[in-house]
């Protein structure tokens, strides 16, 4: 066969084959068979995915380790090791603290977590979407919701939207869609309700025009709903000024999760769930 | 069969390519789409039919990868393998610019259309700040020759169009 030698028939033939399937699919996304085809190409390429992310969690363990490496074995530069060591025992206690407060809040509010790696981020939806490596058969379920660690506190990082037998898809907080209920740390009446903006900035509306919130204070979420337990860090506000109807006050806030470090997280089941 | 294994391999690796390129070079927003500049330069130097193919695979693989919707890549990559084939007589597909250029509008046609599939489909448009929307067509430009490069080598190394260049 030369694909040279195609008459236009053939080419336009190709041509209403591959855009009317692609249109049947698009207009049949909720079918069965379309969704079952959509999972079976999503397990062709997952492992792939996993593979990747393996190779970029590895090599930043590499890098670290080369250097390292390279100080100790300058014995000459023995300071210099030592204040290198020093600073990664540091960082280290302080992802282990994190770690514990992940455990903690696990242990508290709701028994079951899943601990989860993300395998893929679209670029162009950056501060929308992730995908994890856990799926239905690890026991996630639709809306579970995704915690990782903030500065000094677990934080909600999103909830999952789609789930397959080994991935999920999870809509991270500072989507436009996201909506969840929220209140001021402290003040349990500071009740409000946090939405994205789909950039690295969030929006704490309906708090009430003699709230006492003040730019530095943490939203947490208020439990309201059942999606999110309560207690767990959203955002720092950054920024507070009148809604645009001049009804309600409303406060930026800076998420409490790092977006730019997002490798691994952790799935809250429910207790109905689980 | 060697036609069979080098679509095979080529929609596999691309798709591995593209899946290590968003891990590794990233800026909130920014994305390089080696696909699209794979199924331009299909189309431009191998004709329509082959990029018709190869976008329809590469856009329901990255679909099903992303886990978005099934259909629209592949919709949006057959149109531009079409469009590529098609003006593969009127351009000078080995000039750089016309590589470049080509990458640059079919890219800015793109987040168009990935915006557009988010409104239609009731899901959310792309986080794209409108900086990186001018900017992320001149930077795919940028690496298109490189893509188209890279990709020439690859396709000789299978020789199967002999007569092409």
């Amino acid at each position: 066969m030369e694909f040279e030698n195609y008459s236009s028939d053939k080419s336009i033939l190709v041509s209403v084959f591959c855009l009317s399937t692609s249109l049947l699919l698009l207009l049949f996304q909720n079918h069965l068979f379309v969704i079952k085809i959509k999972t079976a190409l999503h397990q062709l390429s997952a492992p792939m995915a996993q593979r990747l992310s393996g190779v970029m969690i590895s090599q930043e363990f590499d890098e670290s380790s080369t250097i390292s490496n390279e100080h100790l074995r300058k014995g000459g530069d023995s300071h210099f090791s030592t204040i290198y060591i020093r600073s990664m025992n540091e960082q280290l206690k302080n992802e282990n603290a994190n770690f514990l407060q992940l455990l903690h809040i696990k242990e508290d509010l709701w028994s079951g977590s899943i601990a989860s790696r993300v395998i893929s981020r679209p670029p162009q939806r950056w501060f929308q979407e992730i995908i994890i490596d856990k799926g239905i058969q690890d026991g996630i379920f639709l809306d579970s919701p995704v915690i990782g660690i903030g500065q000094e506190k677990a934080a909600v990082v999103g909830h999952v939207i789609e789930v397959t037998p080994q991935t999920s898809k999870v809509m991270l907080l500072q989507d436009s869609l996201s909506s969840i209920p929220a209140r001021l740390e402290g003040h349990p009446s500071d009740d409000g309700v946090v939405e994205g903006t789909n950039a690295n900035e969030l929006l704490f509306k309906f708090l009430s025009r003699d709230s006492k919130v003040k730019i530095g204070d943490l939203v947490v979420t208020s439990g309201l709903g059942g999606l999110f337990p309560p207690g767990i860090a959203l955002g720092w506000v950054t920024d507070i000024g009148p809604d645009p109807r001049q009804l309600f006050l409303q406060a930026t806030l800076s998420p409490a999760y790092m977006p730019g470090k997002l490798r691994a997280v952790w799935i809250l089941i429910h207790p109905t769930h689980s | 069969m060697k036609y069979f294994l080098f679509f095979i391999t080529t929609l596999f690796l691309g798709l591995a390519f593209q899946l290590f390129i968003n891990q590794c070079i990233f800026l909130p927003g920014q994305s390089w789409s080696i696909l699209l500049i794979a199924v331009i330069y299909l189309g431009l130097r191998r004709g329509g039919t082959v990029a018709q193919w190869m976008g329809w695979g590469w856009g329901l693989l990255w679909d099903g990868a992303m886990m978005g919707h099934l259909g629209s890549h592949s919709l949006f990559f057959t149109l531009v393998g079409f469009a590529a084939g098609y003006l593969r007589r009127h351009l000078d597909q080995t000039k750089i610019w016309a590589q470049s250029v080509s990458a640059g509008i079919v890219v800015f046609l793109y987040q168009l259309f990935d915006s557009l599939g988010g409104h239609l489909f009731g899901t959310n448009a792309p986080s794209t700040p409108w900086v990186l929307f001018l900017l992320n067509p001149l930077l795919n430009a940028l690496i298109a020759p490189l893509v188209v490069w890279g990709l020439h080598l690859w396709v000789q190394v299978w020789d199967l169009f002999p007569n092409e260049d």
